[in-house]
Parts: C-alpha cells; sequence; structure tokens
C-alpha cells in the first residue's frame, strides 16, 4: 500500500495495476454470490457428500484467487484498465435475443411472442447484428440475410431435416393441406435466393463493391 | 496375428462394399459438414438421420453414423481454427495455438496439419482397435470412481499448464468452470442447484451453449473492438499446405498425440474429453521454448488434434466390446443399434462379426476419405477468411444462434449465448483466458460426480484415493504437474504467478 | 458444400417440380392429419424410450400417411417434454411418449408440479411395458433373490446398488425391494444405465437394477448374474429367470411403461385417429419381431384404459416414494 508516489499516472495513486484491482474485486463479488447461491443447500457428510459442498468450497476459492489478484494490483505493476466499447456489446446481444423470442412462440411474463421461424428469425439476427460494426449497409446486409437465411433452410430444414421452426406458425397452419411444408420450404427459399440475386444486381448496378464474397460465402458455408 | 489378418480381411470385404463405401463418403461428408458449422453438433444430426437409416441394412447404418461422429471431429477443428470456435470440448485446445496460426497468415498450414495428424492417428488407432480391443476391455473394468476422481484431478492439473498467461488468473477461472459446472439438477440427491428458480437451468448449462458463448460470440466482440488485427488475418494468407520442415517439427508430437490419445479414449468414462489437453500439456512441457505455445506453435496443433481423432475412434473399444456408451454420441450409437436389432454388449464381436469388423474396416477408410475431403478444402476454407468481416460476423452469429438452437429447441439456450458473449468479452477485457474455464466446466461435472460416488462407496474413508494404486499414480502425476508449473515461477520472485507471463 | 451445384435457377425449378408431385398422392388422405406430427421423446435419443417411440413413428408415420418426427426434448428427468405437450395446441400435431417417469413418478417427487398427469393430458394409449431385472455381479455368493436378502441381512451396511439416477423407475424399483424385504443397502446413483453397468460388470458396486434389455447381453455372456425380473410374470426372453414376486416377495411388481398422450381438450376423433393408428401400427409384424429383440411386451390400448392404468400407476407408486423420502424442487 505504501507504494511511492507515481509521477507519471497520478490519476491511478497506489493502484498500481488497475486490471488485476477490478478482476480481483469482481472475483471477489462473484465468490460471495456463490456462497450466498448455494446457502440454502446441504453440505452433508464425507461419507454422504451433500449438494451444497462443492459450491460453497469453489466458490470460497474463487474469492480467495479475486482476494490475491486485487492484492496484486496494489503490489505488482501490471496493466492499466482496456477501453469498453458499447455499441457491439449491445446490439449484438440484441440480435441474438431477437432470434431467440422470435424462432419460436416465447412466453416472457404476460406476453406470448408469436412463432415467426427461421424464415424471420434468420434475417432478423444478421441485419441487427450487421449494425454492431461501423460499417453497416443496408441493402448488404439484407442481400446476405436472404442468401445465409435460404441456405440454412435448405441445409437445417430440408437436408439434414433438423426440428427447428422454418415458417410463422401462423403460415403453417394456413398452408396446412394446401401444400407440403417441404415444398412450401424449397419454394420459399428459391424465392428468397432470387430476390438476393436481385439485391445483388442492384447493388452492382449502383457501383457498390464486394458481392461476389456475398454470393460465394453463402454457397461454401 | 493371422486371427487378425482373417478379421480385418472379413472387415475390409464388408465395408468395401459398394453400399458402405458410399454410405461411408456420405457419413464423412456430412460429419465434415456439420462439424465446420458452428453450434450444430453430431448428436443432433445423429439423432435426425436416425429414421433415414432404418431402411438399410444395420451394418451400413452404423458405418455411416459413425462417419458422421469422425467426420464432425475433423470438421471441428476447421472451424476452431478459422474462426475461434471450438465446436466440441475436444476442439477447445486446437484455438489456442490454431487460431494463432490463422490470425499469422498460417490457416493453411494450420488445417493440413490438423488433417494430416488426424488421418495417421485414426490409422493407428484403427489397428489397435483392430489388434487389441478386447484386450483392451480390461482395463476399463480397472477403472473405478476413485481412478475417475483422479483422472480429472489430473486434468486439473494440466488447464493450469494449459494458460500461457497469469497462473492465478487460469486457476481462478478453472474453479469458476467447476462452480458452473455444479449449476442444474443434483446427480445424488436430486435436488436443484444454483438454478434461482430458472426451469432452463434445472438441466445445467450446456457445453455448446458455454462455448458459442465464451468464444463465439465474444470473439466477434473482441474482433469488432480491434479492426487491425482481423484484418492481418484475411490479408496474408501465406503457404496452402504445410511444407516437408513445417511435417517434421509436427511429427514428433502427432506420434506422443496418437498414444495418449488413444490410451484415453479406451477408457469408458469419457476420458478422451481429456485428451488434447493431456497432449498439449506434455507439448508445452517438453518444448525447448515453452513461450512459443499460445502464439501459434504448430505442435500446438498436430498434438491436440491427433489425441483428440485418436481418442475419437477408440471410443468405439467400450462402446463395441461391453456396449457400454462413453458419451453421448456413442449412447445415440446404442440406440441405433437397438432399433437395427443389434443390442450392444459383449456379445457383439462374436455374435456380428460383420458388423464388428466392417466397422473397424470402415473407420480408416472412413480416414482415408476425411483426408481426400478436407486437404482440397483447405483452399476453399482459407479464402473464407477473405470474407470482409462486416458480413462474416453476423453469419457467424446466426448459425451460432441456429446451431445452438437445434440442439435442444431452447430459445433460453440462444439467450445463453448472449449472456455468456458478453461475459466472455469482459473476461478478455481483464486478461482472463476462456480456455481453462471451459475445462474446468467439462471436468468439474464429472469430478464431483466421481468424487461423491467413490466417498459414498468407501463409507468416506478419503483414503480410498491413495490406496488404489493407478488412483495413487495418477494423484502423484498431477501434483508432480502442478509443482512444475507453480515452482518456477513461485521462485522467479512471483511475478509470473501474478502478470502475464 | 453439397449446396453449392445447386445454381439458383435450378433450385426455383426443382422447389416447382418438388412441388407439383404430391398432389396425386393425397387425393383420399382423410382430414386429420394433413402436415407431418411432431411426436415429444422427453429423453436422449438413443435411451429405450427413444427406440420405442421412433420405432412406433415410424409404423405410424406409414399408416396414417403423414410424417410423425420425433423431437428429443430433454431435461428435468422428462418433465420439459411433458409439460411441453400439456401447454401444446390441442390439435393433435403435438404428441408425447410418456412413460411411468414423466406420468407417475416425477410428478410424485416433485415439489413444484410443472403438470398434472392426470388433467393435463388427454390419454392415447399403452404401447409397451419393458421389465426391469435385478442382476449383480457374479462373484457375488448370492443365488437368488433369497440368498442375496440373506446376504443383506448379514451385513445391512456393507452392500450398494446401482441405478440410472434418483428418481428413476431402476432407483424405486431398489427402494420398492428394500422395504418389502426389510433389508438395507445404499443407492449409487449414475447418469443412465451405462456408466452403471460399467461398474457393477467391474465390481465396484454388487448390485443393480436395470432395464432388461440394456442388462440382457451382458447376462447372456456370463458378466452379470440375472437373479429376478421384476413384473409378475417371467419374460419370454428369459425363461429361466424368475421373478421376485415368485423369489418371497408376492407384492412386488414394477416394470417401465412407454404411452402416447395428447394434450389435454383434444378432440375425439383426433385421438380415435391416433390410437386406431397406434394400436394397428403395434399389430405390425416386422415392429412385434423388433420390439421383442430387446424384451419389450407390446400392450396396445384403448385411451380409457390408458387414464385407468396412470391413475393405478399413480396410487401403486404414492406410498414408495414416500417411504423412500425421495423429494426434489
Amino acid at each position: 500500500m505504501d507504494a511511492p508516489l507515481d509521477g507519471t499516472s497520478s490519476r491511478r495513486g497506489a493502484v498500481r495495476a488497475p486490471q488485476s484491482l477490478v478482476a480481483g474485486l469482481g472475483l471477489i463479488g462473484l465468490g460471495v454470490f456463490g456462497v450466498w447461491a448455494s446457502s440454502d443447500l446441504d453440505y452433508g457428510s464425507l461419507r454422504a457428500i451433500g449438494p451444497g459442498l462443492m459450491p460453497f468450497w469453489l466458490s470460497i476459492g474463487v474469492g480467495i484467487c479475486g482476494l490475491a489478484l486485487a492484492i496484486a494490483g496494489f503490489t505488482h505493476d501490471g496493466a492499466p484498465l482496456q477501453s469498453f466499447s458499447v455499441r457491439g456489446p449491445v446490439v449484438i446481444t440484441l440480435a441474438v435475443l431477437a432470434f431467440a423470442i422470435t424462432i419460436r412462440p416465447f412466453v416472457l411474463g404476460g406476453i406470448t411472442t408469436p412463432g415467426l421461424g427461421l424464415i424471420v428469425a434468420g434475417p432478423l439476427a444478421i441485419v441487427i447484428a450487421g449494425y454492431a460494426g461501423t460499417e453497416a449497409r443496408f441493402l448488404e446486409l439484407l442481400t446476405l440475410a436472404l442468401f445465409l437465411t435460404a441456405g440454412c433452410m435448405l441445409l437445417f430444414g430440408d437436408l439434414l431435416n433438423l426440428p427447428i421452426p422454418i415458417f410463422p406458425t401462423a403460415v403453417v397452419q394456413a398452408m396446412t393441406g394446401v401444400l407440403p411444408a417441404r415444398t412450401l420450404l424449397r419454394i420459399a427459399a428459391g424465392v428468397m435466393a432470387l430476390a438476393g440475386l436481385g439485391l445483388l444486381l442492384v447493388q452492382r448496378r449502383s457501383g457498390r463493391r464486394e458481392p461476389v464474397d456475398v454470393a460465394r460465402h453463402s454457397l461454401t458455408t | 496375428m493371422p486371427d487378425l489378418l482373417a478379421n480385418l480381411g472379413l472387415g475390409f470385404s464388408v465395408a468395401l462394399g459398394l453400399q458402405n463405401i458410399a454410405l461411408c463418403f456420405l457419413g464423412c461428408l456430412v460429419g465434415t459438414l456439420i462439424g465446420v458449422l458452428p453450434g450444430v453438433g453430431p448428436i443432433a444430426t445423429i439423432a435426425m438421420l436416425l429414421p433415414i437409416t432404418f431402411g438399410l441394412d444395420p451394418v451400413g447404418a452404423l458405418i455411416m453414423l459413425a462417419g458422421i461422429y469422425y467426420g464432425a471431429q475433423y470438421g471441428g477443428s476447421t472451424t476452431a481454427i478459422l474462426v475461434n470456435i471450438p465446436g466440441e470440448a475436444t476442439s477447445v485446445v486446437t484455438t489456442l495455438d490454431g487460431h494463432q496460426m490463422a490470425r499469422q497468415g498460417r490457416a493453411g498450414i494450420a488445417l493440413g496439419t490438423a488433417a494430416i495428424a488426424s488421418f495417421f492417428a485414426g490409422t493407428v488407432a484403427t489397428v489397435l482397435i483392430a489388434a487389441l480391443g478386447a484386450p483392451l476391455t480390461k482395463l476399463a473394468l480397472i477403472f473405478g470412481p476413485a481412478e475417475y476422481f483422479a483422472l480429472m484431478v489430473m486434468g486439473l492439473a494440466f488447464a493450469v499448464v494449459l494458460a500461457h498467461g497469469s497462473v492465478l488468473k487460469a486457476v481462478a477461472m478453472i474453479l469458476v468452470g467447476v462452480l458452473f459446472a455444479a449449476v442444474g439438477t443434483d446427480l445424488e440427491t436430486g435436488q436443484e442447484r444454483m438454478t434461482f428458480g430458472f426451469s432452463f437451468l434445472t438441466d445445467g448449462v450446456d457445453f455448446s451453449v458455454l462455448a458459442m458463448g465464451l468464444f463465439g460470440i465474444a470473439e466477434i466482440l473482441r474482433n469488432l473492438d480491434q479492426t487491425e488485427t482481423r484484418d492481418v488475418v484475411r490479408e496474408r494468407i501465406g503457404r496452402l499446405l504445410p511444407g516437408l520442415a513445417d511435417i517434421k517439427q509436427a511429427a514428433p508430437a502427432t506420434l506422443r498425440g496418437t498414444a495418449i490419445g488413444a490410451i484415453l479414449g479406451i477408457l469408458p468414462g469419457n476420458g478422451a474429453v481429456l485428451g488434447p489437453f493431456a497432449a498439449y500439456t506434455i507439448e508445452k512441457k517438453i518444448a525447448k521454448d515453452p513461450r512459443r505455445f499460445g502464439r501459434g506453435a504448430i505442435e500446438g496443433v498436430a498434438g491436440p488434434e491427433s489425441a483428440n481423432n485418436a481418442g475419437a475412434q477408440t471410443a468405439f473399444i467400450p462402446l463395441l466390446t461391453l456396449g457400454i456408451p462413453p458419451n453421448a454420441v456413442m449412447a445415440l450409437m446404442v440406440g441405433a443399434m437397438t432399433i437395427h436389432g443389434i443390442v450392444p454388449g459383449p456379445g457383439v464381436m462374436t455374435k456380428n462379426p460383420n458388423l464388428f469388423w466392417g466397422m473397424i474396416a470402415s473407420m480408416w477408410i472412413g480416414n482415408l476419405m476425411l483426408l481426400i475431403i478436407n486437404l482440397p478444402l483447405v483452399g476453399v476454407w482459407v479464402r473464407l477468411l477473405k470474407v470482409p468481416y462486416r458480413l462474416m460476423f453476423p453469419a457467424i452469429l446466426m448459425f451460432c444462434s441456429v446451431g445452438i438452437y437445434s440442439i435442444n429447441s431452447l430459445p433460453t439456450d440462444v439467450m445463453l449465448i448472449g449472456f455468456f458473449g458478453l461475459m466472455g468479452y469482459l473476461l478478455i477485457k481483464f486478461g482472463f483466458e476462456p480456455a481453462p474455464l471451459l475445462l474446468g466446466f467439462v471436468l468439474g461435472k464429472l469430478m464431483e460426480e466421481y468424487l461423491r460416488r467413490s466417498l459414498t462407496l468407501s463409507r468416506g474413508d478419503p483414503m480410498v484415493f491413495l490406496e488404489r494404486p493407478v488412483s495413487a499414480v495418477l494423484f502423484i502425476i498431477a501434483f508432480a504437474i502442478l509443482a512444475a508449473a507453480l515452482l518456477p515461477s513461485l521462485r522467479k520472485g512471483r511475478d509470473e504467478v501474478f502478470t502475464e507471463a | 458444400m453439397g449446396l453449392s451445384p445447386l445454381s439458383r435457377r435450378a433450385l426455383v425449378v426443382g422447389g416447382l417440380i418438388a412441388a407439383a408431385l404430391p398432389f396425386g398422392a393425397r387425393a383420399q388422405a382423410p382430414a386429420y392429419p394433413t402436415r407431418p406430427i411432431t411426436l415429444v421423446v422427453p429423453f436422449a435419443a438413443g435411451g429405450s424410450t427413444d427406440v420405442v417411440g421412433r420405432l412406433v413413428a415410424q409404423k405410424m408415420s406409414d399408416i396414417l400417411g403423414q410424417q410423425v418426427v420425433v423431437e428429443n426434448v430433454v431435461g428435468a428427468g422428462g418433465n420439459v417434454g411433458a409439460a411441453r405437450v400439456a401447454k401444446a395446441e390441442p390439435d393433435g400435431y403435438t404428441i408425447l411418449m410418456g412413460t411411468v417417469a414423466t406420468h407417475a413418478l416425477n410428478p410424485l417427487i416433485l415439489k413444484r408440479k410443472p403438470y398434472d398427469p392426470v388433467t393435463d393430458f388427454s390419454p392415447v394409449a399403452l404401447l409397451a411395458v419393458v421389465p426391469n431385472v435385478l442382476v449383480v455381479n457374479p462373484n457375488l455368493p448370492a443365488k437368488n433373490v433369497q440368498e442375496l436378502i440373506a446376504l443383506l441381512k448379514a451385513d445391512p451396511s456393507k452392500y450398494n446398488y446401482a441405478s440410472s439416477g434418483v428418481g428413476t423407475p431402476l432407483h424405486l424399483s431398489g427402494e420398492l425391494f428394500k422395504s418389502l424385504a426389510g433389508v438395507q443397502m445404499q443407492h449409487i446413483p449414475y447418469r443412465g444405465s451405462g456408466p452403471a453397468l460399467n461398474d457393477v460388470v467391474a465390481g465396484q458396486v454388487p448390485i443393480q437394477f436395470d432395464n432388461l434389455p440394456s442388462a440382457s447381453e451382458f447376462i447372456k455372456s456370463g458378466s452379470l448374474r440375472a437373479l429376478a425380473v421384476t413384473t409378475k410374470e417371467r419374460a419370454p426372453s428369459f425363461p429361466d429367470v424368475p421373478t421376485i414376486a415368485e423369489s418371497g416377495l408376492p407384492a412386488y411388481e414394477t416394470y417401465t411403461w412407454n404411452a402416447l398422450f395428447a394434450p389435454p381438450k383434444t378432440p375425439k376423433p383426433i385421438i380415435d385417429a391416433l390410437n386406431a393408428a397406434a394400436v394397428k401400427a403395434l399389430a405390425d409384424s416386422g415392429l412385434a419381431e423388433r420390439m421383442k429383440g430387446f424384451s419389450a411386451k407390446l400392450t396396445p390400448s384403448t385411451p380409457e384404459a390408458l387414464a385407468e392404468h396412470v391413475k393405478s400407476e399413480i396410487a401403486k407408486w404414492t406410498p414408495v416414494v414416500k417411504e423412500a423420502g425421495i423429494q426434489a424442487d
């Protein structure tokens, strides 16, 4: 604690490795949380170890590691805190959430989201996620979304036959008896691929670059 | 010996039938495909393809399903190297040096090395199964709960060595990983632990969910921060396949990895999961300059990859000779056999020699096919890195989401990858490595289970771990590894324990 | 990859052709079903429930003229999948492969009940009954149930028995045995019956209650000794193995069963169509042959009989669960 005054970074003061200090405090927090979360569980005996014993001692261990790291923040020179961006994490989280609540009906409190299937959830996730970067262009993302979703529908729904909802539940019910699900899937994928192709042409005409990459990507992944 | 040759002859005559070759190829192709796609695992795929195999004869069906399994192991390393996402517990280690190689423009060499090392390991493991499959079963029976516990402790000691930064931070991550593994329903009492009343946590956190979050999503977030490094990845591509010098460097690591992986794979308690970690640790320990590891050392790809593939093959030994599935995919194979009217168990080898030897022969053929499928693909994969990152990451995000959803059909799993992604981002920002956490998570569940089981069996006497010779030896190795990892840095003024090495 | 040869044009053309194809075949199809039916199997793929589910689903697909797709919704000992079907639309397109676990044991064990096994489902048909078996390591000096009971009584704290997990039918088979025979043995739970078998064959644990299908090969090869089956009658696949009931515990009977359930308030015509398809599927000789291969006894029933069966199972297990003191959140 009695570190000599640091002339170069006066704002840091006694803290010589802010990264270690904050990381350590975080671990201590996690340890305390773990002890609290497992406090309602029985520790048992050596003969019949209860469910609470391991979580308790692990949390203590995490806490001790945190303490050592925090102390090291005062005694050893180390890395400064790194800068955080907010845009990436927030937008990516939104994209993941958008996919999760639209893929199938999801009960959130009193509200149930309509199950929209991959055909909506996929493009939604791609377009939203695209805005996590600074170079996002809407048309380009939409093209990518159309191609990738069409590819995924064929790959997961048709080829691998995974039980993933493809269409909104309302559409499935409306189309029941009109068209077999698989045919609908193939037509929809074809239409999406065509739309994507159209968009590509529009973008190429307007002088944008990169369309080749988009196309190849959707076919090779 | 003549017996072995006759048996292998029978096996190849079955496996080389036109239909079986085609099925083997199809299995390998599908396996590679789903292995490459982040999140989609062999379990969901095999489960979905089971009905398609109803119409086939059992040998062909199982050959195809087995092809999916080891094809996925191959494909998984591709994703690990290219985009730093481990699709399976066993490819976590490959991300460490494999992805670093890709960042240095040596993606092709890393992919090629992985393919060749895997092929070599697969070949050796196939011969091993054929020659020693039956006697090796005895090894499986030596391992009781106490031995498995010791093995898991040894695995966690490996994890400390795995880290290339601060040892203290690595230990903390391992403990957090084991803590995460405790979330969910307790096996012994059925009580819920640390689920906070959320029903989606009752079965704990799925490995793929944790891995996709900590690696896949967190990697995207990190790359969005640093524009420069990811551009390096796509501009410098370099050689496509490993050269002679690379192969020379990788060969000894491949040999060692194969041996380690093959032995651990035989254990029915999912010992195969340890193979790559153990191989990596050994390579790092015997290397002249351990600091190269984590920065793109080719041995760090060859060793674990060969161990991974050898283990994937020898994991069939407990299945075929004992009927005991060592992991979830093998459990699915048991189901497939049952559906086809073959009851797995010690009788399969004598009662269905066609199936037993046919599958073994097909494994070698499958490995050859995988090499043929994968080597030309290296060029395609590497060119994929040229896709601008602003298009790449939304695609990765979507594949991760679809893949995770397809495992359990639970939207909450998809939300969890977002959560773990944020957590992984924070960890990176504070200088923690996610790999030890993931290893702690994988081993933690097994470790607690075996610890509690051995103590219940011994009626609370902890001496059981030292009285049993195999377990005692494993504990000694674990402590030796820990001492070797901790002592030098402690002596050198303790700095390395706390800060980056 | 597999997709690249499909040019976009070919894809569209292919789609149109595929669209035109199936119309002919649909001509005489009944009003229900008109699209694929999801059969939720609440356990992992590859397990015995999954195998029964897939075999039956395949036959029912042929009979109904629509694909019956198996979806494994795993979690909480089968509760996640069962709860999903309990809350699904009662339109006959989501049905459940229920078992003794989802419809008798879990609701008794859990403090917080995710569904009511009687009111939250429309029973369709009982499908199969699978016997359990009491096996021991061959080195254990007990050749029959009576000798085992004597052994357990001589040293009440010495012996352990393995099962595939807490609250599973196999665990409760063991608990029922303990209470009826008046003996003590320590329960060792495993994650499924595979790992448990391994330790019993290796001699780490001497005794196990298992499903007959998963233990059968070990019994035939002599790696395990079967002392008795748990059903009232001997299993046709093992005629020499006595029952526990005939070995001195006449009240003892446990077995695992599989049955189809639909969501509550499913219209009667749909239930009847499903029941007829299931019963017809079970009558298929190929299916019967495969099910016999793993000692399952086919038990086609009416929806009403299944409703009765669920009630009688709950009545049977209530005291056992109480006495064993198993409670979970």
